[in-house]
């Protein structure tokens, strides 16, 4: 009967571990063999071994756009998670207008990429917006996308924009299923803001709070639309970050394997950096 | 036993599955991958239509992207097994897609001739040159070109500068630049209302490689020596971007913050009155703005040295693929589209490069087409390079620092690191 129950249970689960095979296995391993390979999609590959990991440490692109990367993604990740956090708690205390805030904020995680990037290029646009605002109050325009050192720092603003409103709603998911009682005890015996904050809402969202760290990380070290429509890496690859630099070296470079190690690094890097903060916010409190 | 009616109508049932299944079998339809351009669309589909009404077996299939994107996604198409028949492809990018096995080779027959010698004598002097690799033919020339100065007349006129006399041309860079100085505007803030001079930002390492290959030609700067080892960072291409593409910035003249970047029409600001002299194609007029159409005049671009002039040649070919299945078939269409060289000329703005096309009457109609048919027998082609992409975003990225301040040298040492690191890697 167990047996016959066991076989069935993974009839059922079968469909989704073909799909994850095929989908997500499957290519993740074959880019680990191209890595070991010269390969350029029109001829077959032709093994290498370790060379297209150890020109790496020499490859000035690549540590460039490491750089690159991680500057993006702690400037993204951090005052996006403050953000979402406090707007997230704050429509936790709303009555009927919240379902309607809601709505609002998580507008902009349902509009389609390409098409908010467009919108942003021209509000970036020397003569946009962004550069009228500005003059009106007597600042000089910025050349926000053709400057290296303010390029970045558009796409950092824009994806603060774009990431708070999906994880608004995830920490006021967090917020919503929180124990009532334990606020009106702390509220009862005297307690401030601060203190509720840091000895009951902290410790009690630490799994939102994982849950949202790990997502924005992952999804920051997998940004690629913006960069893509707003500069294209550049100007002088100033926003090139790791996906702008593994799809340009396979499809307009065809170095599918050059291509396939960066990939295999970025998604050692994602797996090790989700591992760790996963540790570090949840697991270690078990430990 | 069948009836004699019924054997009839099966004897015509067979012979219609037979007429059928033979003109499926000779049908043949051509897929067409282009560059974004919308006046070369739509005289190839115009083109397509007047060979299908002479083949009705072959019919098309058209499909154009952006010059940048064009390539990645006719690659990938490529590498998927799901090549188009006849594809665009700029002549820089033949030694890489002839070494790959991508292109086929010309079909002389096709084209009506019996050897290449033949049908180089159809065509201007090199005009098939960059299209042959290792004696073979791989392309037809659809647009044989080089750069000439676009200026505006009636801009100049505001200023008082008369530009339908030749004499006031500007004949150096210099002369370029004051020019672009006497000519600009400003609104009360300093803010530019119109822009005297400008390059191209923004766009791929293949658009600024047109704007400023001449200027290094004229400075005596190459990006490889013979070994193959980088020269860009040479005191010869450091003196000709400092004097040109770095001067245009530090004179306050232009810049990548004043650039309108528009990937179909890289020309914008010329195009829509916002600009008074540009660096372009003779393809550019089809896509001006009305008012700028009838107010322009082309000189021969500056020169360091007039004694030596120095200038652009490159060929954005039609060629066919090696994956093709109707390779004749598509051979004999691009004769049959190429050869309409006044045609494309006049619809288009494209030269094909046919011997005697600057006497054509369309020639004679297009304004500048004597200065551009001067202008290519100066003409250089690009450095051949299997990682020319690479190359060619590697000085991209070097002029979009020198753009932000950093020194040429510096910015140019950096592109020669970067180019000599992706050969070694080969």
């Amino acid at each position: 009967m167990l047996q016959t129950r066991k076989h069935l249970s993974l009839l059922f689960i079968a469909p989704a571990l073909l799909y994850l095979a095929l989908f997500q296995l499957y290519p993740i391993l074959y880019a680990v063999y191209i890595s070991f390979h010269k390969y350029d999609l029109m001829s077959p590959p032709v093994f290498t071994g370790l060379s297209n990991y150890i020109r790496l440490a020499s490859d000035e692109q690549f540590l460039r756009s490491l750089w690159v990367t991680a500057f993006y993604v702690a400037w993204t990740i951090v005052p996006v998670i403050g953000l979402s956090f406090i707007l997230g708690g704050l429509l936790s205390t709303l009555g009927r207008s919240r379902s309607v805030w809601r709505v609002l904020l998580y507008l902009p995680s349902i509009l389609p990429f390409v098409s908010v990037a467009l919108v942003w290029k021209l509000m970036f646009n020397q003569r946009g917006p962004i550069n009228d605002a500005l003059n009106t109050v007597g600042v000089a325009s910025i050349p926000w996308l053709t400057n290296g050192a303010y390029a970045p720092w558009a796409l950092i603003f824009m994806s603060w924009w774009h990431a708070t409103s999906y994880y608004t709603i995830i920490f006021l998911a967090g917020f919503l299923t929180l124990p009532r009682d334990c606020f009106e005890a702390a509220r009862l015996d005297g307690a401030k803001l601060f203190p509720m904050l840091r000895y009951i809402t902290l410790p009690l969202m630490r799994p939102t709070i994982a849950l949202v760290v790990v997502l924005a990380t992952v999804n920051g070290l997998k940004a690629f639309v913006f960069q893509q429509v707003l500069t294209d890496g550049g100007p002088a690859n100033a926003t090139q970050i790791l996906t702008i630099l593994i799809y340009k070296t396979a499809f307009s470079y065809l170095d599918m394997g050059r291509a396939s190690t960066y990939s295999i690094v970025l998604f050692a890097g994602i797996l090790l950096m989700s591992l760790i903060q996963i540790w570090l916010i949840s697991g270690r409190k078990d430990a | 036993m069948r009836s004699p009616k019924t054997k009839s109508l099966l004897f015509a049932a067979t012979m219609a599955a037979i007429g059928l299944s033979a003109s499926l079998a000779s049908a043949a339809e051509l897929k067409i991958w282009h560059h974004t351009y919308p006046p070369a669309e739509d005289f190839i589909k115009q083109k397509a239509a007047e060979y299908s009404k002479l083949h009705p077996d072959v019919t098309f299939q058209f499909q154009s992207d952006p010059h940048g994107d064009y390539e990645v996604k006719l690659l990938a198409a490529i590498a998927a097994g799901e090549a188009p028949d006849l594809i665009n492809v700029l002549d820089y990018l033949y030694p890489k897609f002839v070494s790959k096995g991508i292109l086929a080779e010309a079909n002389l027959p096709a084209l009506g001739v019996k050897s290449l010698a033949e049908l180089e004598d159809l065509y201007s002097p090199g005009a098939l040159k960059g299209l042959i690799i290792d004696g073979k033919l791989y392309g037809l020339p659809e647009e044989l070109n080089t750069f000439a100065l676009f200026m505006n007349k009636a801009h100049f006129a505001e200023v008082g500068i008369d530009v339908t006399d030749k004499a006031n041309w500007p004949k150096t860079w210099d002369d370029l630049f004051t020019l672009a100085k006497k000519v600009q505007k400003k609104d009360d803030s300093g803010n530019f209302t119109r822009l005297g001079f400008n390059w191209v930002f923004g766009l791929d390492g293949f658009w600024y490689a047109m704007e400023y290959w001449p200027i290094l030609n004229q400075y005596g700067c190459k990006v490889l020596d013979d070994a193959g080892k980088a020269t860009i960072n040479s005191p010869q291409c450091v003196a000709a971007f400092t004097d040109t593409w770095q001067r245009l910035v530090k004179d306050g003249i232009g810049g990548p913050d004043y650039a309108t970047v528009n990937p179909v029409n890289a020309l914008q600001d010329f195009s829509d009155g916002r600009q008074s002299m540009m660096m372009a194609g003779i393809w550019s007029p089809p896509l001006f703005g009305d008012d700028v159409k009838k107010n322009y005049v082309v000189a021969p671009i500056p020169q360091k040295d007039a004694s030596n002039p120095q200038t652009l040649l490159y060929n954005y070919s039609m060629t066919v693929t090696a994956a093709s299945k109707n390779q004749e078939e598509a051979w004999r269409f691009l004769r049959f589209l190429t050869s309409d060289g006044d045609g494309y000329l006049r619809h288009t703005g494209y030269v094909t490069g046919l011997k005697g096309w600057e006497k054509s009457d369309a020639a004679k109609d297009t304004i500048g087409a004597d200065i551009f048919a001067d202008q290519l027998q100066y003409g250089t082609y690009y450095w051949r390079s299997l990682t020319w992409n690479e190359e060619g975003k590697a000085i991209k990225d070097a002029i979009e620092q020198m753009m932000q301040g950093t020194p040429v040298q510096e910015a140019l040492d950096q592109a020669a690191k970067q180019i000599d690191f992706v050969r070694s890697q080969q």
